[in-house]
């Protein structure tokens, strides 16, 4: 336990300029969300008017939610190893620690410091929506759509820290993958069909790969259902 | 006795130009060892390998009993160890180092590590990254030495520091190493520096060991010879090593030879050859590690015994003597 | 019909012909009463049925050929087969498959279909992969695609053949169904939700009500009444208001700016009302919504329902609805509000099986994780 929340400190001491801003826009992005619904005023509104303003409302901002959460998680994962790749990861390795021992309690710690920016979702989620006059028929989800936060920045924090747990080689391998198949995953099975396999069946590598990514069961299937904090 | 640190046949190649190849090195318990060689030896790359840091190609590697990487856990947890480069993080003062470093290590000293960061003159709320390279290397030492270890790596340890930080540092090591009797494995290519107190010697050059053995014989072991007359082939069985010979500068008909293992009376081996010694001269330990080096590698660190001289190959290395022997 | 294709001329004179003959146009107003000129006008449509008749056989008969002629020049092997009423083509390979899938689809419609096959005849479905999509006679237009990617699920496929088998069922119905339908007469069961979505927050009154249960409003909701005095049933001022500010003005005539602005921005429910004068009411329930109904309809008209909308072009579409399903007016509804909202998930934004998901792939990232070897300085 020690060992933890001293790695945990050491998480905190190197993420907390960052983490901070990233919980007060955690906080704030729901509060904006709703800012364009009126709960009254000089005109007289509807309920049902007053639906329409809001899902218009939050869906002009829904699509940064999953944005601040790919961004939370990307920041701690990144701040998670900074330190330690600037050492050369040395002092880590001269730690009488098992590497996975260490790994697993790093990743905790970081675990640990997502749920700042997940509470301050929640709580400003909770206080948007429990500033509006929600409209017959429709629901408010703040715990629902902070939940997806948590998860969505807990899956990409878990790539990129996996991904910066391993050598500069294995990063620059992953990279280079990542970028051949969304610059040639279209064209060169084209290439391929058009020149020396021309009974090949089409094939586009890049949209097969975004459908498994994107869809069940992809990583970031989370990333991809309903933000919406008031809906039906 | 036995051994705190205990390599045989330790061979790794990192990349095309250089290589450790079957690298034998012993450390004796209690020992302070100095890991001697010139820049680019691969004395660092044996301390990453022996604490578990790199692969080895071959080998085995033994440290105060446990096999590495097998126990590395418990190897690390006695060691206390001093990188060459520096890699505090930055961020943290120097209080919130030491209450991160003594998290991992049970046997923590911390009455004697505050004794240690007032003796060193560390400030608490100093930040690592603002502190100057000789703080820095107080508080590495300071790290290791509060940890209590019974083997201390320092690899390079007072490299770039002033002689006061050099004399605050290693007065330190000694006092611990005369309370407790920890095995102390300091590398360095400042022999004037080990001579004083290691009590071993290794030299290593380019990946291989040329000579590991108490310092006293070390010291006393190579000598230069002048000689007169001297027979082009050496006789065989010669009681003693020839690590190199040349000309004599500004005498007649003389050639200097450089000797390991010269002891008084053997000059008559060479008077029954036809030689006339006329010089011995007692090298000190820098002299003699520069004239092994030079014995090793002529075409690197100067000398005349290469090929097209007529004389003598270079010495064998430590792992070869031992094979031959074996 | 698609413009370019060789049937183009035929599928033009038709239309222009309609189109002289002065049948009403559809969509929101297909629910005007049938006046005498209606009828005078219909009169003259029905004595000219036998020639389009003719005509459409003629235009069946060469899109026929042209299919064969294409079929023959294709460089895959094809084959043609029947299942029960329709025709399919695939490649041999895909067969076996095609022949189960469209099976399941058409038994999704038999039940309401039957005696209806003739929209069917002049119909070629195709089945590939999309895959496949750029060597199986890609520039015949004519076929109903079935095009699937190559990991789909049965369900997927059956699901996307059902679809097409309805299109080309219901695109036989009249112009004025096809319009009131949002062009589109076919929706796929899996949008119910969103439709219950509409329900529930579309901005009219009349959706609302519908929403809360007076069935009358949900015919109206739906655009099966009369749309004389529409905008004022359908929609409260503010929700007028709503629709002319996401309109928003149009260019040109300053009076019309002015109007705009002063229903908009100070608003005044007089400028609105003047504004929507000239505007054919919008039906509050999209054209996915009455796709639904019209779907509905058919399943619980069962037998003979599709037969029976499609011979009966006399009355309101209202009218011609509740023949077809063969039900009380407030049964069908209740049936169909019920089915609707019914769809609506308990907790839209809910996360089902996201979370297990998720940490399952956090939990195979940490295995990674953990595989950071411990020798890595060079």
């Amino acid at each position: 336990m020690t060992i933890f929340r001293q790695l945990l400190f050491l998480h905190w001491k190197g993420v907390r300029f960052g983490l901070l801003p990233l919980a007060l826009g955690a906080f704030g992005l729901p509060l904006l969300a709703v800012q364009g619904v009126l709960p009254g005023g000089e005109i007289e509104r509807t309920s049902t008017v007053q639906a329409a303003y809001l899902f218009h409302s939050l869906q002009l901002w829904l699509p940064l939610f999953p944005l601040l959460a790919t961004l939370t998680g990307a920041t701690l994962a990144l701040s998670a190893w900074n330190w330690d790749h600037r050492g050369d990861h040395v002092y880590a390795l001269s730690l009488p620690l098992r590497r996975w021992e260490y790994v697993l309690m790093k990743m905790g710690a970081g675990i640990l410091l997502l749920l700042i920016p997940f509470l301050a979702f929640w709580l400003g989620g909770v206080l948007a929506t429990s500033s509006l006059e929600i409209p017959e028929g429709l629901r408010a989800y703040p715990t629902a759509v902070a939940l997806r936060f948590l998860l969505a920045s807990l899956v990409i924090f878990a790539i990129l820290f996996a991904m910066g747990a391993g050598t500069l080689r294995t990063a620059v391998w992953v990279l280079v993958t990542i970028l051949a198949v969304a610059v040639l995953g279209s064209s060169v099975p084209e290439f391929l069909r058009g020149t020396l396999f021309p009974g090949m069946p089409p094939f586009d590598l890049l949209e097969w790969v975004l459908q498994a990514a994107l869809g069940w069961p992809g990583p970031f299937e989370v990333m991809t259902g309903s933000w919406m904090l008031v809906d039906v | 006795m036995s051994n705190a640190i205990e390599i045989r046949g330790l061979s790794w190649r990192p990349g095309k130009s250089f290589a450790l190849q079957a690298l034998d090195l012993a450390v004796p318990e209690g020992a302070i060892y100095g890991f001697l060689g010139p820049n680019g030896s691969g004395k660092t790359s044996t301390i990453r390998l022996l604490l578990g840091m790199a692969r080895p190609q071959g080998g085995t590697m033994t440290v105060l009993g446990d096999r590495v990487p097998g126990d590395l856990p418990r190897i690390l947890a006695r060691t206390g160890y001093v990188p060459e480069t520096p890699h505090l993080y930055p961020g943290l003062s120097v209080t919130e180092v030491l209450a991160v470093h003594r998290a991992f290590f049970p046997t923590w000293d911390g009455a004697w590590a505050e004794g240690l960061r007032k003796a060193f003159r560390l400030e608490p709320a100093a930040r690592v990254g603002r502190l100057s390279k000789g703080e820095r290397g107080k508080l590495l030492i300071l790290l290791a030495l509060a940890q209590r270890p019974e083997l201390l790596v320092l690899d390079e340890p007072t490299d770039g520091l002033d002689p006061v930080v050099r004399r605050d540092v290693l007065t330190a090591v000694l006092e611990y190493v005369s309370d407790t009797r920890a095995t102390v494995f300091i590398s360095s290519h400042l022999v004037h520096e080990l001579e004083r107190f290691c009590d071993w010697v290794g030299v290593l050059e380019n990946g291989s060991m040329l000579a590991e053995m108490p310092m006293e014989i070390f010291k006393n072991e190579i000598k230069r010879i002048r000689l007169v007359g001297a027979p082009v082939d050496p006789p065989p069985g010669l009681p003693f090593t020839l690590l190199g010979r040349h000309s004599s500068d500004g005498m007649a008909a003389g050639e200097t030879w450089i000797v390991r293992g010269w002891e008084d009376g053997m000059s008559e081996t060479l008077t029954a050859a036809g030689a006339r010694v006329r010089e011995v001269v007692h090298l000190d330990l820098e002299e003699g590690f520069v004239e092994l080096l030079r014995a090793a590698r002529p075409e690197v660190w100067g000398g005349r015994n290469g090929p097209e001289s007529g004389l003598p190959p270079a010495p064998r290395t430590v792992a070869e003597r031992r094979r031959g022997e074996g | 019909m698609s413009s370019g294709s060789p049937h183009a001329p035929t599928g033009k004179a038709l239309f222009l012909l309609l189109l002289a003959l002065g049948v009403p146009s559809s969509g929101a107003r297909a629910q005007e009463t049938p006046s005498e000129a209606v009828q005078a006008a219909r009169a003259r449509v029905d004595s000219l049925l036998p020639i389009l008749e003719r005509l459409r056989e003629r235009r069946d008969s060469a899109r026929e050929a042209e299919r064969a002629r294409l079929l023959a020049e294709s460089q895959f092997p094809l084959d043609t087969f029947s299942v029960g009423p329709l025709r399919v083509v695939s490649r041999p390979e895909r067969r076996e498959l095609a022949t189960g899938v469209f099976r399941e689809a058409w038994e999704g419609w038999a039940p309401f279909a039957a005696g209806s096959e003739s929209a069917l005849r002049s119909t070629l479905f195709a089945f590939r992969y999309s895959s496949e999509r750029s060597s199986f006679l890609e520039r015949e237009r004519h076929l109903r695609w079935v095009s699937v990617g190559r990991g789909s699920r049965r369900e997927a496929i059956v699901h996307a053949a059902w679809l097409k088998v309805g299109q080309a069922l219901l695109g036989g119905l009249g112009e004025d169904i096809r319009e009131w339908a949002g062009g589109q007469p076919v929706v796929s069961p899996d949008r119910l939700p969103w439709i219950a979505r509409e329900v529930v927050s579309a901005p009219s009154q009349a959706a609302r009500r519908c929403y809360r249960g007076d069935l009358a409003w949900c015919w109206e909701a739906l655009g099966l009444a009369d749309t004389i005095g529409a905008w004022e049933r359908w929609y409260a001022p503010d929700e007028r208001r709503l629709f002319l500010e996401k309109s928003g003005p149009r260019g040109g005539a300053d009076g019309h700016r002015a109007l705009w602005a002063g229903c908009v921005e100070q608003g005044r429910d007089d400028a609105c009302g003047l504004l929507l004068e000239g505007m054919a009411p919008v039906i509050p329930l999209s054209g996915e919504a009455r796709a639904s109904f019209l779907l509905h309809v058919l399943r619980r008209g069962g037998e003979g329902a599709l037969a029976r909308l499609e011979a009966a072009p006399d009355g309101t579409l209202r009218e011609r609805l509740l023949r077809a399903s063969g039900e009380h007016p407030d049964t069908l509804m209740a049936s169909w509000r019920r089915e609707v909202l019914r769809a609506k998930p308990d907790a839209w934004a809910g996360l089902g099986w996201s979370p297990v998901l998720a940490l399952v792939w956090v939990l195979v990232f940490a295995a990674l994780a953990t595989r950071s070897t411990r020798c890595r300085l060079g």
